[in-house]
């Protein structure tokens, strides 16, 4: 075992400069101690950079390799949505502030009056830019034609050609008939548009080539009109986070989306948006990966979904990144997909689990999370059996036992689900079929069974890792689909 | 022994001498949506950048992927950069990270250096792997402070003043942080297994 003092002599060694008796120690050292060796070796490696004694070259397509990479993502944005706007307006404001200054004569040479016209022609150009682009989001300029629709879930993306800012550098000649037009004249009567213009940050946000061209997507734009219009929606673009990621592709899609829209326009949405966990979560890229997906997008349209978000246990399991992670799999998306599963969501007892207290505790649950998220429960929502099971009407009139809901939630049974055994046991076929049993399903319904499972002995025996195990076996399934079973249970427990 | 001075990557460091104002421009003709503007900056550090990579992971495929993966991020990332800071600084940090990351996430019988191993004796070679293997583990376990001054000074062949202006540190802290991280690696490599 080498002492400090070894370790010492070893570290000088490396940088240099040892002296003649020091050198003979080493030498020494290194002569008796293979893990004095091992160790000066390893360093002198390093020290060495790890060389081999061959020059590492780049591969020779590296840089273009890299390039064309680039051009596929999206621009890096400087900010925030929001904070990028208050930079653009702080630039537009002190441009204007300059133009007034000089209006007021704060500078009467020829140089500051033509700066000055520049300045107004600049000024009027970006105004221009938000008018026109405002009139043809609403349908005033070109005038409304058929099949260019703006409606809420309109698919077709708007046809009119995008303003670049090139394209609106007016000279003097060219203000001046633009505010001769009658097109103008339409602008300046138009409250709506007036209001529009009255907002410095709105202004500024117009000179953004990019934000234009979303903009001309009568689909986005209605997503934002709706943003706009809502004190709870406008907070949530308040947050850097979730303005940033604004700039991807896929989370404006899903902005697009019929049913992401009537989710925007649901009121329950709204107040939940005002939740910074929730916010977070809609922020992160797992949960813009997941709206990609028709199938999610499709959940959120439902009403019962929609209601769970008003619940702060909801979102804070929203907020949970696993859950999120979860939401992405392949297994949770064709659940989704699932016409029974789509339809079990709205079923008045699934609604009414997702708004039990009791329930959204357990959603809360790190670990009930967790065990959700696992890939033996995934495979097993994917599981054609298991998902006729759940959308059975007797277990959904199941759900709508409250002390069954209670138990489901109890502690007892998050570490039951989440137990390998349990999770094993998902996976077994025999269990499948006997869930897809309707005689089981019908124990499970019977206010017998669920006495049984509500029974704190019950819960106390699925601790048993032996009783988990068994659930494993082929036969102990198919006997917990004998009603007889279920009264066993039940008196097991009186 | 004394520490070898390399000769060979002299030509790496006119880079790190580029002006901060040059660097500046070109990051903000990117933010603007200029995508080329970012190609200079690749030119300019992949090379030394893949060469830490390199080292630091002993297999040129997954180096390259690192270093692609690194400006990738540093591009989308890049209204983030301080631009106070040198480039180099910024997107080194981020290279680093992703070669830890590789490291980490390695399977310990993975096979490393087969691109890299010198063709002579194949036991010396195996014993050489090995030791290179050790090292990486060792660096692992350092401190990031630690790391960075080690991976500059030894993987980059910076000078202590390349270094300092990469780190923004002043270097007499690179000299003391380099006294640190390698007694520390002494302590390391000595308890690590043969």
């Amino acid at each position: 075992m080498l002492d400090r003092h070894d370790l010492e002599l070893l570290r000088r060694d490396l940088e240099g400069g040892l002296t003649p008796a020091e050198a003979t120690r080493l030498e020494a050292l290194l002569a008796s101690s293979s893990e004095a060796r091992s160790t000066a070796m390893a360093l002198r490696s390093m020290a060495d950079g790890l060389e081999t004694g061959e020059t590492i070259e780049p591969h020779k397509d590296a840089v273009t390799a890299i390039m064309a990479r680039i051009q596929g993502l999206p621009h890096p944005r400087r900010q925030g949505f929001i904070p990028a706007l208050r930079a653009t307006a702080a630039r537009a404001t002190a441009a204007l502030r300059e133009v007034s200054g000089v209006a007021t004569g704060a500078g009467s040479r020829m140089e500051d009056v033509m700066s000055s016209r520049s300045k107004i022609v600049w000024g009027i150009s970006a105004a221009a830019v938000v008018v026109l682009v405002g009139l043809w989001f609403g349908g005033v300029v070109p005038p409304q034609q058929e099949g260019a629709d703006a409606t809420i879930g309109a698919a077709k993306r708007y046809q009119a050609p995008q303003i670049a800012a090139k394209d609106v550098q007016l000279g003097d000649t060219q203000a001046q008939a633009f505010m001769q037009s009658e097109t103008f004249d339409r602008i300046l009567k138009d409250p709506n548009t007036r209001k529009l213009l009255s907002s410095a940050e709105m202004r500024a946000m117009f000179a953004d080539a990019e934000l234009r061209s979303a903009l001309a997507d009568p689909a986005f734009a209605a997503a934002l009109q709706r943003i706009a219009g809502s004190a709870g929606l406008s907070q949530m673009f308040s947050d850097g986070d979730l303005a940033a990621a604004l700039s991807s592709a896929q989370l404006r899609s899903a902005l697009a989306d019929a049913n992401m829209q009537a989710a925007l326009a649901d009121d329950a949405v709204e107040a939940a948006l005002a939740d910074s966990a929730l916010r977070s979560a809609f922020s992160s890229a797992a949960m813009r990966a997941a709206l990609a997906d028709a199938n999610l997008r499709a959940a959120f349209g439902k009403a019962s979904i929609r209601q769970a978000l008003a619940s702060a246990e909801f979102r804070s399991a929203l907020a949970d990144p696993a859950l999120r992670a979860s939401l992405n799999s392949a297994a949770l998306k064709a659940a989704f997909s699932d016409d029974d599963v789509q339809t079990a969501l709205s079923h008045a007892g699934i609604q009414a689990a997702f708004s039990d207290a009791a329930f959204q505790s357990a959603l809360a649950d790190a670990e009930m999370r967790a065990a959700l998220a696992a890939p033996a429960m995934q495979s097993a929502l994917a599981d054609a059996n298991i998902r006729a099971a759940l959308t059975s009407a007797e277990l959904q009139g199941a759900f709508a036992d409250a002390a069954l809901r209670s138990a489901l939630a109890s502690a007892e049974m998050r570490d039951a689900l989440a137990s390998s055994e349990l999770q094993s046991a998902l996976s077994s076929p025999a269990l499948r079929s006997a869930l897809a049993d309707a005689s089981l399903r019908s124990a499970l319904a019977s206010a017998e069974m669920r006495a049984a499972l509500s029974s704190a002995a019950f819960r106390a025996a699925m601790q048993s890792a032996a009783l988990r195990s068994a659930l494993q076996d082929a036969n102990f399934a198919a006997a917990l689909s004998q009603a007889s079973f279920a009264s066993a249970l039940a008196k097991a427990d009186q | 022994m004394c520490y070898k001075s390399r000769s060979n990557f002299s030509g790496t460091f006119v880079y790190l001498q580029v002006s901060t104002e040059d660097e500046d421009g070109l990051i903000g003709r990117c933010l603007d949506g200029d995508r080329a503007a970012f190609e200079p900056l690749v030119e300019r550090y992949h090379g030394p950048l893949f060469r830490v990579a390199a080292r630091l992971l002993g297999d040129r495929e997954e180096a390259r992927d690192a270093t692609q993966t690194a400006f990738l991020k540093a591009y989308q990332a890049l209204a983030s950069c301080d631009r106070q800071r040198k480039f180099f600084s910024w997107i080194y940090r981020i290279l680093v990270n992703e070669c830890l990351n590789t490291l980490r996430a390695r399977r310990p019988m993975q096979a490393l250096d087969q691109d890299l191993a010198a063709p002579a004796d194949k036991a010396d070679a195996v014993a050489s792997a090995e030791t290179r293997k050790r090292v990486r583990r060792a660096l692992l376990e350092l401190s990031t402070e630690q790391r960075d001054v080690i991976v500059l000074r030894h993987f980059a062949e910076m000078s202590y003043e390349q270094v300092a202006a990469a780190l923004k540190i002043p270097e007499k802290t690179v000299k003391s942080r380099l006294f640190s991280a390698r007694q520390r690696l002494c302590e390391l490599l000595a308890g690590a297994r043969i």
